[in-house]
């Protein structure tokens, strides 16, 4: 996947995008299970616009696709460059978890 | 309930409204199936209802090519030059308020302190010239594609298309003929300085004409975003933009030396008028139109950012 500075853009942890993918990464979910699952774990509440408009975006990168409509609700799954794209921010956000626990001296963080 | 539940729905699938048609096509179902999931038979909380405004506004400007990356380099160079077309919009409505405003300053301006005031205004007036005949080389420049698209779509198309602009252009047309009749019958004074009731119609004829001029500037951005140009017409279309991108600032920093020199040299013109009378440095009208156009400023640099990106794509390719 290219590295431009409009894939970098939505690297961020708390991005809507980076919580998409990571919710996405162990399975298909329609808008609503996503929007549950991510508050489950990120304790983030994505508003229905800012959830769709991520979903477009992402989307349009191809970095998820939809499945098929099942009971009027549309599941979207991970893409393999979707999957690439969220390792590497797995991996950034790694990088940057380790130092920080290094140089806090707290947690000793190993990473491949 | 049954009435209930369909009335919150149909309010519901109402939000959609804010988005663009083929957003609408492929994402509204999920959307107004989430906001059910979500909010079951809940009122939509405001919160919610406008991120979903604001969500659907971003998704018009993306397809209209007025911001995100995502769109072609056609369309962006396209969608910045309408941007400035709307800057160059907010400066026409600030350049009239201002002419009307400062339009007797040098009979209230000593001889010796006019000579900087009157190249100001000298200046600003060439480039409002230039600016206007940019709009319409632009103007030109489309032709030809707009002409396919009227053949292509057809007369009933195109005019459906059109009436907005063409209903807004005979109002303001219209109501300009009636207000220049009306002054006509009326002395200096009663014009500019009596209150009553021809400076409330004079405000209201103005407000008609920016809402006027708003239709217009909407309705030409959506026949360009119709449209289909060829690479050397977007190259016209962008040294058009960026060049009245450059007038503008040239308009702005001529207001501001004029403002600045009648300030000094005749502050009495922004308070009464009278020679020697106490003066002021800022006001209100000044303020306004100043006001506007850093507004306009700021539109058009944003669109210049965005045709700057196309001029060094097409320089790179040469």
């Amino acid at each position: 996947m290219n590295d431009t500075a409009a894939t970098k853009s939505w690297r961020r942890p708390n991005d809507p995008s980076v919580l998409i993918l990571t919710s996405l990464a162990d399975g298909a979910k329609h808008g609503y299970a996503l929007s549950k699952d991510i508050e489950h774990f990120a304790g983030v509440v994505l508003s229905p616009g800012t959830l769709y408009g991520a979903i477009t975006r992402l989307e349009e990168s191809g970095l998820i696709e939809p499945e098929v409509e099942v009971d009027r609700r549309r599941p979207y799954r991970i893409t393999g460059a979707g999957s690439i794209a969220l390792a590497e921010v797995v991996a950034d956000m790694a990088r940057l978890v380790a130092v920080g626990s290094q140089r806090l001296g707290t947690v000793t963080w190993r990473f491949a | 309930l049954a009435v209930r539940v369909t009335r919150r729905q149909v309010k519901r699938r109402r939000v959609l409204r804010w988005y663009p048609a083929a957003w609408r096509e492929r994402y509204g179902n999920e959307l107004v199936d989430l906001l059910s999931d979500t909010y079951a038979d809940n009122p939509l909380p405001t919160r919610a209802w406008i991120g979903i405004v604001m969500a659907g506004v971003n998704e018009r400007g993306r397809e209209a090519a007025l911001i995100g990356r995502a769109s072609r380099r056609e369309d962006r160079v396209r969608g910045g030059a309408l941007i400035v077309l709307a800057a160059w919009a907010l400066f026409i409505v600030a350049g009239s308020g201002f002419a009307k405003y400062s339009e007797h300053w040098s009979a209230v301006t000593p001889l010796s302190d006019r000579t900087v005031p009157s190249i100001a205004i000298v200046v600003l007036q060439v480039a409002t010239f230039v600016g206007v005949a940019l709009c319409g080389v632009a103007a030109l420049v489309s032709w030809p594609s707009f002409s396919r698209f009227a053949q292509h779509v057809g007369a009933r198309q195109v005019i459906r298309l059109v009436r907005p602009a063409i209903v807004a252009g005979a109002i303001s047309i219209a109501s300009t003929a009636i207000i220049v009749e009306v002054s006509h019958h009326m002395s200096s004074f009663q014009r500019n300085v009596a209150p009553g009731p021809y400076r409330a119609v004079f405000l209201a004829w103005a407000v008609l004409l920016v809402v006027c001029l708003a239709v217009i500037v909407v309705t030409i951005g959506r026949v360009v975003l119709r449209l289909e140009y060829s690479e050397r017409q977007l190259r016209v279309l962008s040294v058009a933009a960026l060049t009245t991108s450059a007038a503008m600032s040239v308009i702005f920093v001529s207001l501001v030396v004029w403002w600045v020199s009648i300030a000094q040299h005749a502050s009495w013109f922004f308070t009464s008028g009278v020679v020697g009378a106490p003066g002021a440095l800022t006001p209100v009208p000044m303020v306004g139109c100043g006001v506007v156009m850093l507004a306009g400023l700021a539109t058009a640099a944003w669109g210049s950012q965005r045709v700057v990106a196309f001029v060094n794509d097409t320089r790179s390719n040469l």
